[in-house]
Formats: structure tokens, sequence, C-alpha cells
């Protein structure tokens, strides 16, 4: 089929999936409690949970807060208002945006810019001390929890050795670690990944004509087998980024990193409805964005996969 | 992939290294080292008269002006000029909190954490001066007089300036007040306020409050939580949501910004009424975790620390840079029961429960033994205080009789707790729920994760949650009555219901004959400890964590007082 | 490892019979007329070109491990020192035995409650293995029989099915975790639950993809043409090649729902207090990190060790059972 009619089925399964998720989520929290009486002092009367309860539409039945709800958030992108703050729900989301982008494409940054060259190198010195080394590293950043990588990190480089700040954002020093912890999964299959694809064009047959040539193994490498072993890598490299999402949450609990993950989360306990939701589709609609940016690069590189 | 035999052998290995070698490698120094600074910084009141002889010997010494050149202050607290920019002056002080509220609303944010960061915002009409003696001074209000019964009558300065310029008249205080009675507004400052009948407007410097009975502690309600004057076109101009999180005061240091989970700044004022105060600029930076809070004050990252755990204070204390100071808190961590939840509506189980509890266990256990358990519910040193109450008696046999008398069967007692929120409140809980156990009852602890713990939750069969109680008034009526008393959401939703209680204290709002007072609150005690609606713990000690060359004293009320009197920089 | 599993669901997905559309039918496809070679056949063909000995040296330590920690949580009783509930206020923060002020009565060090560090971490190991296991079953067979369903009937429950596992896969799962247990309180059970169904959308996207491939070849046409029932053609054709499958996405679902339990458990919302678990002892050491960093550390390099000898254990499954796997699982 063509591309288009590829993407265009992939983009209407991606927004039926969105609407999916922030409908279950949407009823489950209106489901779960009420928010009212976790939001007023001790010292609030029935009476003002009930004023509140009415200010904030929690009065209506299920299904008009449901129509309300999605009239709002199609036509102007408007959550309502977080229940905590007072101001828009999504304004609360949008600020808290910039700083794990920030993390999450530091980390990708260090997935491919660390993990690649480690796995090429680890390729072409193959079975050398290096590339033990190398392997053994990247199982290492396969087995560790990204959480407890976090915590060693903040024991031995920011409480021990005293090098790094562990907590918030404040200057980009405070990014190191964190950036660290969330890539080191992402690095190490990178890494792994990269030297497999490369090892096995390495294999074939055009690469013994270009050593028969007498291309050295480098110029070899970099001339032919690269790009061919870029296929694979380049779509693992998209579900990377969507796998960052997902750890960025423990990570920004562990640093405190002020960023959607831990809104997220907080905003979950405190039953904060209006950005909880707007939280959810987010990170829901980057996720979906992602997979299906590498669907269609996938698509277009190998034309076969297109035939579902 | 398969990686070969050799690789999983050196994998194997190397983790054994490692574990070795964190095993191995100590950090700094476990014991501390002797101090090289003896040093005492300890003593509570700072007469404000002393850094004065500091100003007389270098007067003009660009290196080393000292700030306290422009710290004389006046009884009335005439504005002193300008102090001139100087190395001395600290261009960012760099506060570290483990907590921050959700808004900076003077109305609604007044946990522990809010009040500490509107401190330095706003002012109040008097203030308590707690380095001296919990004396009531002017502040925005130069004097007041009771002009009957129910009247209080108060002169406002003048030459007082808001944040935006605008200056301070009575109007304001006339519409802070009605802000916090407003019934339409989320505010928690009501409760602090249910006897105020309103604010009349006698002259641009003269209002005059009138309560519904007559308060006598009126006066130490107006330097108290909720209070801070606020300015009314503001306000109005640019809305009360907003200005929640974009506040405007009176106070020493204005807002700057405030990124969420991040940091707050505050910049000095310059045309704060009062003397100026040390620091150009504050930074309140959040950094939730201990540790991390405890490194970033060593390593220098920033400047004093909030809720130091006693068990880091040796840390601090050894370290060469820095220094501790501590206050006995005017707040103490009580446990609070639904007393209609199956398991507790026995008062017998109840009153064994308390009885189970280790008071002095915990104290020495999790607070090195700094902390207080207090006679009854008081605190020393204020209205109510009596030394020959015993404190809370711990007798497990005796407990254990008394469930067996009380026929307790096993029900399930749900105890919730944050992990954070109150000092020690998950490791106080856990120990608590083994005592219990202990003498036969059946308990389940839940530890969640809650910005704001002070619900109890209907839903699930909830019977004890962590609660504490801030004596905001330096007298019963601001934590016994205000949260036990029938106004508050513990007897509203039936958690309890104390008859005589109730009758008992609402007199004693309303007269003010203090001999009488005293004698009703003796009897709410009585009534407080025999019925077990909960029990106080005990009264910890609040630990702040400084750098060298930083002169600030912790109050017993959460309150970041920056001001001139109560923060100094010395040599840095 | 996690990504694997996500890369077999699009590779699983992304063919032509997991959707469902017609394919030619012939004979069972060979290796050599395989579409291009997707990132999950490199990889595997890679390994065993690259195998050249069967190794049995990374399977055999990866189960003496595996069987170590089995053993360890089996008769923790007799190996721990002393009750992981037993607290002892004085002897808070001990440090381990080789420190000065530890002991050997405590080897590990204690908790800030003077429980004994290594008596927890092995009856930790039983919550974790407990979940674990129990989430992979329930992960492996809810997953096969909704992909079961879904190959089978097909149409609009197929497709219903398949979207739910899009749903399900659209948000971190760890978001979705936190907010059902938000919702209905922490407990044990719900944490098997969830766990469980972290794991399921492999499972059906695969079998799925095999009912579907395999009811298309002519063998099968054949046999209903002549009356086979479907049980029979689900015993005798499908079956064998799904377990293979289903085992090895086992090995692999472990690691991830270890990984999940503990993640949740050191947010708090897993395994509460005081019961023992590696993740939630983790949370709690966080608060003395700097005085007491072996709370912390020691569950942490347990949970290293088990994902690490259960991956490599997967991984090796996975590579032993190739041959088939290589043409089946797409």
């Amino acid at each position: 089929m063509s591309l288009s009619a590829f993407v265009l089925r992939r983009v209407v399964r991606g927004i039926f999936t969105l609407w999916l998720v922030v409908t279950v989520v949407f009823f489950a929290l209106r489901l779960s409690g009420d928010p009212a009486t976790l939001l007023l002092s001790d010292s609030a009367t029935a009476d003002d949970v009930a004023r509140l309860r009415e200010q904030l539409g929690l009065n209506q039945p299920l299904p008009v807060q449901y129509a309300t709800f999605f009239s709002r958030v199609l036509l102007g992108a408007d959550f309502g208002q977080s229940l905590q703050r007072r101001a828009p729900a999504g304004a609360v989301v949008a600020e808290r945006i910039p700083a794990t982008l920030t993390l999450a494409l530091a980390a990708f940054a260090l997935t491919i810019l660390v993990g690649i060259p480690a796995g090429i190198a680890a390729a072409v010195r193959r079975n050398t001390p290096l590339d033990r080394l190398a392997m053994t590293g990247a199982l290492l950043g396969q087995v560790t929890p990204n959480f407890f990588l976090g915590i060693v990190l903040v024991l031995v480089v920011g409480l021990w050795l005293r090098w790094l700040p562990t907590s918030g954002d404040a200057t980009w020093a405070h990014l190191i670690l964190p950036a660290l912890t969330l890539s080191a999964y992402g690095i190490a299959s990178m890494a792994r990944l990269t030297r497999s694809a490369l090892l096995d064009v390495v294999r074939k047959d055009y690469m013994r004509t270009a050593h028969a040539k007498g291309l050295s193994e480098r110029a070899a490498i970099s001339r032919h087998a690269l790009r061919n072993a870029a296929i694979p890598v380049v779509t693992v490299m998209g579900i990377q980024l969507g796998h960052l999402l997902g750890g960025a949450v423990a990570t920004e609990i562990v640093f405190a990193w002020p960023g959607v993950g831990r809104l997220a989360v907080q905003s979950i306990f405190l039953r904060d409805y209006p950005v909880v939701q707007a939280v959810v589709l987010t990170i829901a609609g980057v996720y979906v964005a992602i997979n299906l940016l590498v669907d269609v690069a996938y698509g277009w590189l190998d034309p076969k996969i297109r035939y579902t | 992939m398969t990686p070969n035999r050799s690789v999983t052998r050196r994998l194997l290995s190397i983790l054994l290294l490692l574990a070795i070698a964190l095993a191995a490698c100590q950090p700094q120094s476990a014991a501390p080292a002797p101090k090289a600074e003896p040093v005492a910084k300890t003593d509570a009141a700072k007469p404000t008269s002393a850094p004065a002889a500091k100003a007389d010997t270098k007067p003009a010494d660009a290196s080393k002006p000292a700030t306290q050149a422009d710290a004389q202050p006046t009884a009335t607290g005439k504005p002193e000029t300008k102090p001139a920019a100087s190395a001395m002056q600290k261009d960012n002080l760099v506060v570290a909190i483990a907590g921050e509220p959700t808004n900076l609303d003077t109305t609604n944010d007044l946990g522990n954490v809010g009040v500490r960061l509107l401190y330095p915002i706003f002012d109040l009409l008097i203030r308590r001066d707690f380095l001296d003696g919990n004396k009531l001074v002017p502040s925005l209000a130069t004097s007041w007089r009771r002009v009957d019964d129910l009247t209080l009558e108060l002169k406002l300065r003048d030459g007082v300036l808001f944040h935006d310029g605008s200056k301070l008249t009575a109007d304001d205080v006339k519409f802070t007040f009605d802000r916090i009675l407003d019934p339409n507004a989320r505010g928690e400052a009501r409760g602090y306020f249910l006897n105020l009948e309103g604010v009349q407007v006698v002259d641009p410097l003269t209002v005059r409050i009138a309560t519904k009975a007559p308060d006598p502690l009126l006066e130490q309600r107006l330097a108290s939580y909720g209070a801070w004057i606020v300015p009314k076109v503001h306000v109005e101009k640019v809305g009360n949501e907003a200005f929640i999180q974009a506040p405007v005061g009176t106070g020493p240091y204005k807002f700057v910004e405030w990124r969420r989970e991040s940091q707050l700044v505050l910049d000095r004022f310059d045309g704060y009424w009062d003397q100026a105060p040390a620091a150009k600029r504050i930074t309140f930076r959040l950094i939730p975790e201990t540790a991390t809070r405890v490194a970033a004050l060593l390593s220098g990252e920033v400047d004093i620390i909030t809720n130091l755990p006693p068990d880091q204070v040796e840390t601090v204390e050894a370290n060469a840079g820095t220094s501790v100071r501590s206050v006995p808190l005017a707040n103490a961590h009580v446990l609070r029961y639904n007393v209609n939840s199956p398991a507790l509506k026995d008062v017998r189980v109840r009153r064994a429960m308390n009885l189970a509890i280790d008071r002095e266990g915990l104290v020495r256990a999790l607070w090195r033994g700094k902390a207080t358990v207090p006679r009854g519910f008081t605190f020393e040193g204020e209205f109510g205080y009596d030394p020959s109450r015993p404190t809370p008696e711990f007798n497990p046999d005796k407990a254990r009789a008394l469930l067996q008398e009380a026929g307790y069967a096993g029900e399930p007692i749900v105890y919730r707790t944050s992990p954070t929120y109150y000092s020690n409140g998950r490791q106080a809980a856990e120990a608590i729920v083994e005592m219990w156990k202990k003498v036969g009852l059946t308990v389940q602890l839940e530890v969640i994760e809650q910005a704001a713990n002070t619900q109890i939750d209907e839903s699930g069969g909830l019977s004890v949650s962590n609660w504490s109680a801030t004596s905001t008034l330096g007298d019963p009526d601001g934590y016994l009555w205000r949260n036990w008393g029938p106004d508050n959401n513990h007897q509203k939703r039936g958690y309890w219901q104390p008859e005589e209680f109730n009758q008992l204290g609402r007199e004693a709002r309303t007269i003010l004959d203090q001999t009488r007072r005293n004698q009703i609150y003796q009897r709410m005690f009585d009534i407080f400890e025999q019925d077990a609606p909960g029990t106080v713990l005990y009264i910890p000690l609040e630990s702040y964590g400084l750098r060298k060359g930083i002169d600030w004293t912790p109050y017993p009320i959460y309150y970041f007082d920056a001001r001139a009197y109560n923060l100094k920089l010395t040599a840095p | 490892m996690a990504a694997d599993r996500v890369a077999v669901d699009r590779l699983a997905a992304d063919t032509p019979v997991a959707r469902g559309e017609p394919v030619p039918v012939t004979r069972r496809p060979h290796a050599t007329e395989q579409p291009a070679p997707s990132l999950e056949q490199v990889a595997q063909l890679v390994a065993r070109r690259r195998r050249t000995l069967r190794i049995p040296g990374v399977a055999w330590a990866s189960a003496a491990l595996l069987l170590a920690i089995v053993l360890a949580a089996i008769f923790a009783p007799a190996l721990a020192p002393q009750s992981p509930y037993e607290q002892s206020l004085l002897d808070r923060l001990t440090p381990p035995a080789w420190q000065p002020g530890g002991t050997w009565a405590r080897p590990l060090g204690a908790d800030d409650l003077g429980r004994d560090v290594l008596s927890r971490l092995l009856y930790g190991s039983r919550i974790s293995l407990l979940v674990g296991f129990s989430a992979a079953l329930i992960g492996m067979v809810l997953g096969t029989s909704l992909g079961l369903l879904a190959g089978y009937l097909g149409g609009v429950v197929g497709d219903t099915i398949m979207l739910l596992a899009d749903a399900q896969l659209a948000l971190p799962f760890l978001v979705l975790a936190i907010g059902a247990i938000a919702v209905v309180g922490p407990s044990l059970g719900l944490l098997i639950v969830l766990a469980g169904i972290s794991g399921w959308t492999s499972y059906a996207r695969v079998t799925r993809g095999m009912v579907l491939s395999l009811s298309e070849q002519e063998f099968v046409v054949a046999a209903r043409a002549v009356g086979a029932s479907t049980t029979r053609l689900l015993v005798r054709h499908i079956a064998p090649n799904l377990v293979a499958t289903v085992v090895v996405l086992a090995t692999l679902q472990l690691a991830s729902v270890i990984l999940l339990e503990s993640t949740l458990s050191f947010l708090g919302l897993g395994v509460q207090p005081p019961d023992p678990s590696w993740g939630s002892m983790l949370g709690a050491g966080r608060e003395y990190l700097n005085t007491a960093w072996w709370i912390s550390v020691f569950p942490g390099l347990a949970l290293m060790v088990t994902i690490l000898a259960v991956s490599l254990g997967g991984d090796w499954l996975r590579d032993a059972l190739d041959p088939t796997l290589a043409h089946e699982r797409l």
C-alpha cells in the first residue's frame, strides 16, 4: 500500500487509542474518591464541601461531566482548573514539560552519542578486552533498576564525593546525574544492538569483497557496514525515546526533578482530576506520536512492512 | 545476544568487587570530629542591641563593613538609612526547604511549609516577639486599645508601602479581614477568626475590629496565622487566583518568581518601612530528600537547611563550615482516632492504645532524646501549663487488661501515615504499630505519599492517622480548641462528639477571667485524656543547619524570619 | 529485557498475519523466503552464527543463581538471623559487621528501626519471587487466551482486543499502575494483578499472529475440510509452537515484573511496611543515604542480581529455542 494510506491508518489508530486512554482515566478518577474533602481544611463545614463540589461541577451526572470535559478539551485545550493550585491545569502541566523534555533529550543524546560509538568500537574490536568490558557494562546497565542506579549515583557522586548536585534543576550541573541515570538502560541496549547489527553485516559477502579489494577493516566498516546496520538501529532509537518517558517517572522522583512524571504521581495522589487528565493526555499523546513516527519511519525504510 | 562464559564470570566478579568496594569505601567521617570552634550557637534570645557594638569598630572599612551598621532598631522601628552596598551583604541567601505549599495564600496555605514562606513577604498588625518572651509589639499597627469588651481600636503606621508602591491604609486592613471571613472563600483562616464580627474603618489610619463575643485572645490572633495584611487595590485588580501565585505584601522581601518544585525567589524590598534586612535576595530551594539536603549544606550549595532530622545533627555540627540551631516547637505530634470506627468504639480500647505507647522510648530512639514528652496536652511556658500534670502513662500490662475487659476481638485498626510529612512520622508509626501489636491489637499500616496528610479518609474504615497541633496563640484555644473543637472537621465528620468539652471550650473563649479560663482548660485536658479521641506523642525539637557566618534564630513556629533583628550575616 | 518485549510486540504487530490480512497461502515459510530481516531476527541470526559453541556456561550460571535465590526465599526462616519484623530501637542504623560499630549478629547492618537488613533481604526475596511468578503466570494465561480468542474469532472481537493492547501500551505502564493503586489503595493482591496485566499484550500479539498464520496454512484448511475439530487443531498444531514462545516471553516478563514491583514499592505503592520488599527497603533507606547507606544499597544489589539471573536465563532460553522462533514468532 502507499505510504500515505499506511500513515493514515496509523494516525487513526493512534487517535482512537488516545481517546480510549483518556476516557478510562476520566471515569476511573471520578469513581475513586471525592477531591472536595481532600482540598478543604479541617475547619470546613459540610456546606463548604457541598459548595465546592458544585463550584467544581462534581455534582453533575458523570456523562454530563464527561461531555463537558471533552468539548472543552477539543475546543480550547481547556482542562479546567487545577483543584490544588487553582491555576489552569493545562498551564500547570505545560510549565513542567520543559524540565522533562530537557531530561529526556539529554538522556536520548547520551544514548546515541555514547551507545552507538560504544557498540561500534566493541564490534570493531570484537573479542578483545575492550569488547568484553563494553558488553559487560552493557549487561550491567540493562539489569540495574534505574531508581537504584540513581540512588547509587546520589550516594557516591553527590554525597561521598560531592562532585555534583543531586536535587532539582537549578543549574546545568543538576542535569548530569539524572540524564545519566535515565539513559543507562538505553545506552546499554543501544551498544549491544549496534554491535550485533554491525557484526551481522560485517559477515556478508560484500564485506568479504571489500576486504579482498584491500580496504582496511575500518574503511570497510565505515563505508559499507554502517549504512546497512543503520536500519535496525534507527528503529530501536524510536523505541528508546518512548521508553524514556516511563523511566523518567522514577528518575524524576529520585532526583526531585520538577518534571511531568513527578507531577503525574503527585496529582494522582491529590486527586487533582484536571491535572491528572492533562498529564495523562500529554504523556499518552507523546507516546502515541513517537510510536507513530517510528512506525512511519520503519514503513518508509522497509516498504514490505506496510503490508498490514 | 549471548554473552559468553568469560563475560559472565567477569560480570560476577565485578559485582562482587562492587559490593566490597561500596562496603569498604567509607563516607568522609563516620565519627564526629572534635569541634574546632567551641562557639555555642544556642543562645535563644539575641539582644538586638549587641550588634551595634560591632558597627562602631569598623565604620568605613570596605572589606569588612558590618551589616550591623544599620542594625539600630528603635522601639517604633523607624526606617533607617539603607545599608551601604558592601561585601557583607549576602547577594543570595539560599535556603533549602523540604516541602513547599500549593500557593502563597495568606488565608489558606497555613501549614508549616506555607507560613514559613509567607512570613518574609507579609507583615501583621501586631507582632509576637519570639526573641523577647513572646511579647506583643507594634508592627503595622503602632498602638491599640480596647474600646469595650467587643471592640479593639488600632492606629496604623503611616508611610508603609506595599511592594507595588501603594500606601497602606485602613481600607487594606478591612479588606484583609473581609477576605478571610468571606463565606465563598476556601480559606482555612476563617477557622482562626470565627469570633470576628468585622472591621470598621474609622479614618485612613485607624480601624476598629469588632468581635461577636468578648475575646481574650484577639490581639494574639492579630499577631498570628492568617492575619497578614494584603493590598486591597492590587488584589481586586489582579484577582485572587493570580494574587496567591504572585503575592504582594508589606514585608521586607518581595516576590520575584516561583518555579514550582524548584525554587521561590524573593528580593529585598527597598521601600520597606522597617530597617533593611541583611540578605539582598532569598532563594527557597526545594530539596525534599534529607540526605541530599544535608549534602547541599555541607558542600556549600545552600546556606540554610530546614527539617534537619536528629540523626543528622551530629554530621552537620561536626563539619567545619556549618552549625546547627535547634528550637523546641510549639507543636506536638499527635495521633487522632476515629472513635466511631468499629475497632475503636470502646473507650477502653482507645485508652489501651494510649497506654501501650512508649513515648520516652520513641524519643530516645528516634529523637536521640531531644524531643519532649509533654505533660498532657500542654506546652511549657504557655497558658494552661501545669507542671504537676503527669506525662502520658506507659503501661502495657494495663493496656492488655483493658483490652480484655473491653472484649476486644481483633477488629482491625487501619493506620495511615505519610512517609515524609512529619519528621520521623513513618518511623514512629511503624514503631507504634509494633507496640500495639505487642498488647494484642490488630493493626494495619498504610504509608502513602500525600502532600497534605491532615485528613482522615472515611472510605476504607481508616481509624488512626498522624496529625500535629501547632499552638499558634500561646493558648489552648489555638490548638486544643481549634483542632479538636466542634468547628473542625474532626468533630464535624463525627470522629468525636464530646458535649462537655465543647461547652467548656465555648465558655473559655468568650470570658476574660484568666483564672476561670485556666480551670476550664484543665478540665478539658482531663477530658481529652480520659476520652482518648487521640493522644499526644511528643514535642519535637526542630533543627536547622546553617553555614558559618549566618546568624539566624529559628522560632517555635515555622516562620522564617529574615528581618534585620533576626538574620545577621557575619564574616563569610 | 523490556526493550526486547516491546520489540517483539512491534514486530509481531507489524506483520501481515498479525493484522489478519490475507497472506499468500504457502507452506511454512522458510528462512530464505523471509521478508527483509527485522531487528529481532538480525539479532538472533547474528547470535546463532556467533555462537561457535553451545554455551551452557551462561545457562548454568543463571540457573544456579536463580536456584540460589529461590532457595534463599524458601529457606529464609532458617537462614535469617532474626525475624524481619523484629524492631530494636536501640540498635537503629547499626552498620554492617565489617565496619566500626557493626556486629555479626546483624551482618549487613540494621535499618532505621533496628531491623536486621539481611533477614529482611531474605524474606524480601519471597515477595519478589511470589509477585514475579504469579504475575508471569497471570500474564501468560490472560495474554494467551485473549490472543487465541482474537486469532480465532477475528473481526470485532479481535480488533477490540488489539486496540485494548494498544491503549495499554499508550502509557508507560508505571503511570497506569500508580493510578490504579491510588484509586484502590495498596495491596499485595492488586500488585500481583497489575504486574500480571503489565505483560499480557506480548502474549496476545504473538498468539494471535500464530493462530492467524497457521489457520491459513494449507494443511489446516485441509484438515478442517475433512472435519477436524478446533480443539484438535489447537492441540496438535498450535500448542507445540506456542509453548516455546510463551515460555520465552514468560522469562522476559519475569524480569520486567520484578522491576515493576520494586519500582512501585520504592514509590511506597507496593508492598506496605512492615512487610519487607527490596523496593520498599530501597525507598525507605533514601532518607539515611548519607548516614546508613546499607539500608538502600543491599536491596538494590539483590535486585540487580535477581534481574541479571532471570535476564540471562531468558536470553539463553530464547536463543536455544531459536530455530522455531525465528520463523514462527513473526
